[in-house]
């Protein structure tokens, strides 16, 4: 059962179309998995949707403010209508596995997979700046080392489980960490996640301080 | 109507396709690709909609567990049919993988089955009538236009049927009857309770709203 | 925290007083639009949407022309996926208003990240409201038996089973076909069912 789920603000953001896009579809996919965010996202859009148009202010623009006729008559001039595209899934391989990907990931571009013992990692490019957005791959028996963040960190578990000193995490899990957190998750079944972070790892324990030129691959 | 009783490979889909109907098929398994084979040389295959393989892959004795499937087939729950296709064409898709398309010449009652050691299903069948492929009324209905129209606006559907029969009502129907988004359950009452009168009032009640 | 954000919006509401949005009638404009191309009724929906548009967007963009493209991709999106809209899902503002974010985040995107992509369609599917709560009888009508089907069988026969052509149509592209809003399609299809069950009463008698 989903047990972690993004915070209020973050759903507040999201419906508003305030978060960058890789944190927009973190909270899309989860949704996808979880009816009760879903559920809270449908009705704050309702809401918002409401205040937006409500008129309070009894705003009357000038026509040629808006150029209202000209633009009507551009917009009607062709009946075409949308068709939405055909749904086509996604998937993504690695080390021989298949994944179907999450809608929300339809048309991101998925750079090749980079390999360090059984972490694989795939970045997906999304060009905002510091944030840098991947799928990362555990296979069985794999894991993070213990490492901390100076900034935050959003692992979103597609597939499998995984596990660190507070629980078990599984399919649909939110996990948003913060420089306040370490953790060092490990993955008995093998997992696939989408992860959204602003800044390198910092490993923070004994020998693994030594990784730490590694952290800036996983993340 | 002689019932011949026919051992033909089965290939459990959730494709319900009537006598006349074609579809196109992607076939990538080794036991299918061989049923493939098997078909070519011989006569065919059926295709199985109430499939599921359960995992003590006794799958013809397994039985959807839908609630619905109870409520809207209440004739005949226990006769197990199938779409007997002929393969009418075959190609190499873009990734290399096989594809068929089929054609269906008339449904069957699969009367038994077994499993060859590549885990391939046969089954002994007998041909069974469908109002699908009773005596063509000529019809120029506004039904079998706007069929026309689908085929006008779907390439892939264009082609696979290289002669329409929009002109034979039945043909209309049982194609519309394939291409309307509702669950398998209730196409499939279609074929065990509903007569061609009821399926054509029900594809217009959704087209025309009639 | 939500009740907190609730009883903001209530209170707003009463201290300013706002002209009350009549709901029925935007759905009707767009209901005109998506089934017979109805330009008077976009006028009106033009009319009622588009200065409130644009004063959201100036508060999110401070390039004039930027915001009058935003009033301009959004009315137009409204134009030509009316049909994807349905009423049974939701009200037409909360429509108007996903079909509006979803322009000008990919427009930020454009300006801040240089880049052209599109991919707010992907995250706040516009063709089908994220709201599915209530709709586990449309859901019913759809290939939803069908897929946990396929989802118990082993995976290499899942391969199998998803590899095949869905010669079906979608309650979409039906839509689109018959030229129809989805709600309506939704709405006969389960017409057209209860009619069926109704017969099948009869058989049992």
């Amino acid at each position: 059962m989903i047990k972690h789920h993004p915070k209020f603000e973050l759903i507040q953001s999201f419906v508003n179309g305030e978060l960058p896009a890789s944190l927009s579809a973190g909270i899309a996919i989860h949704a996808e998995m979880c009816p009760k965010c879903r559920h809270q996202i449908a009705q704050l859009t309702d809401q918002v949707a409401e205040v937006n148009f409500e008129d309070a202010y009894q705003e009357h623009l000038a026509d040629d403010d808006l150029n209202m006729d000209q633009m009507i008559a551009a917009i009607t001039e062709s009946d075409a209508i949308f068709l939405p595209p055909e749904n086509d899934e996604k998937s993504v391989v690695f080390n021989n596995k298949t994944y179907v990907l999450p809608k929300a990931l339809n048309n991101m571009v998925i750079g090749k997979a980079a390999n360090i013992g059984k972490l694989s990692r795939s970045r997906i490019q999304l060009n905002e700046n510091e944030i840098h957005t991947s799928l990362l791959q555990m296979q069985p028996g794999g894991g993070v080392p213990e490492h901390t963040h100076k900034g935050f960190e959003l692992t979103l578990l597609l597939e499998g489980s995984f596990e660190d000193a507070n629980g078990k995490y599984v399919k649909g899990d939110f996990i948003m960490l913060d420089g306040s957190h370490q953790h060092h998750p490990i993955s008995r079944e093998g997992c696939l996640c989408y992860t959204v972070a602003n800044d390198a790892l910092h490993f923070t324990q004994g020998i693994n301080k030594l990784l730490n030129p590694i952290g800036a691959f996983i993340y | 109507m002689q019932k011949v009783k026919t051992r033909l490979p089965i290939f459990p889909l959730p494709v319900f396709i009537l006598p006349g109907g074609i579809t196109r098929l992607r076939i990538f398994e080794p036991r299918y690709l061989k049923m493939v084979k098997i078909a070519t040389q011989e006569q065919g295959f059926v295709i199985w909609l109430n499939s599921i393989e359960s995992e003590d892959s006794d799958a013809i004795n397994t039985k959807a567990e839908n609630p619905d499937l109870k409520t809207m087939e209440p004739k005949e729950p226990d006769t197990l049919w199938g779409s007997w296709v002929e393969i009418i064409n075959f190609d190499q898709g873009d990734d290399g993988i096989l594809e068929i398309d089929v054609q269906c010449k008339s449904l069957v009652n699969i009367l038994s089955s077994d499993q060859d050691e590549d885990d391939l299903h046969f089954g002994v069948v007998s041909e069974r009538s469908h109002w699908s492929q009773e005596i063509e009324q000529s019809t120029t209905d506004t039904l079998s236009q706007s069929l026309d129209n689908v085929f006008d606006s779907n390439t892939m559907l264009n082609k696979l049927y290289v002669e329409k029969a929009t002109h034979n009502a039945n043909w209309v129907v049982a194609r519309w009857l394939e291409l309307i988004p509702v669950d398998l359950a209730i196409k499939t009452s279609f074929v065990h309770s509903h007569s061609y009168e009821e399926a054509k009032g029900f594809v217009q009640s959704i087209i025309f709203n009639e | 925290m939500q009740t907190h954000l609730l009883s903001n919006v209530t209170s707003d509401k009463s201290t300013q007083m706002p002209e009350k949005i009549d709901h029925p009638q935007l759905c009707q404009w767009l209901d005109a639009v998506a089934t017979s191309r109805d330009k008077i009724a976009f006028t009106h929906l033009f009319k009622f949407f588009a200065p409130k548009i644009q004063r959201i967007a100036r508060s999110k963009f401070p390039n004039e022309t930027q915001a009058s493209e935003v009033v301009q991709e959004t009315m137009s999106n409204v134009w030509r996926k009316a049909h994807l809209f349905d009423k049974n899902k939701g009200a037409a503002t909360t429509w108007v208003y996903t079909v509006m974010r979803n322009v000008t985040f990919d427009i930020l995107r454009k300006i801040k990240g240089n880049k052209e992509d599109t991919l707010s369609d992907d995250i706040w599917p516009i063709a089908e409201s994220i709201a599915t709560e209530e709709e586990s009888f449309d859901d019913h009508l759809e290939n939803k038996q069908l897929l946990t089907v396929i989802d118990e069988l082993p995976e290499a026969q899942q391969q199998v089973v998803k590899g095949f052509y869905f010669m079906e149509m979608s309650q979409e592209q039906l839509a689109v076909h018959l030229n129809l809003p989805l709600g309506t399609i939704k709405s006969r299809l389960r017409l057209a069912l209860a009619k069926l069950k109704v017969q099948l009463g009869d058989h049992h008698d």
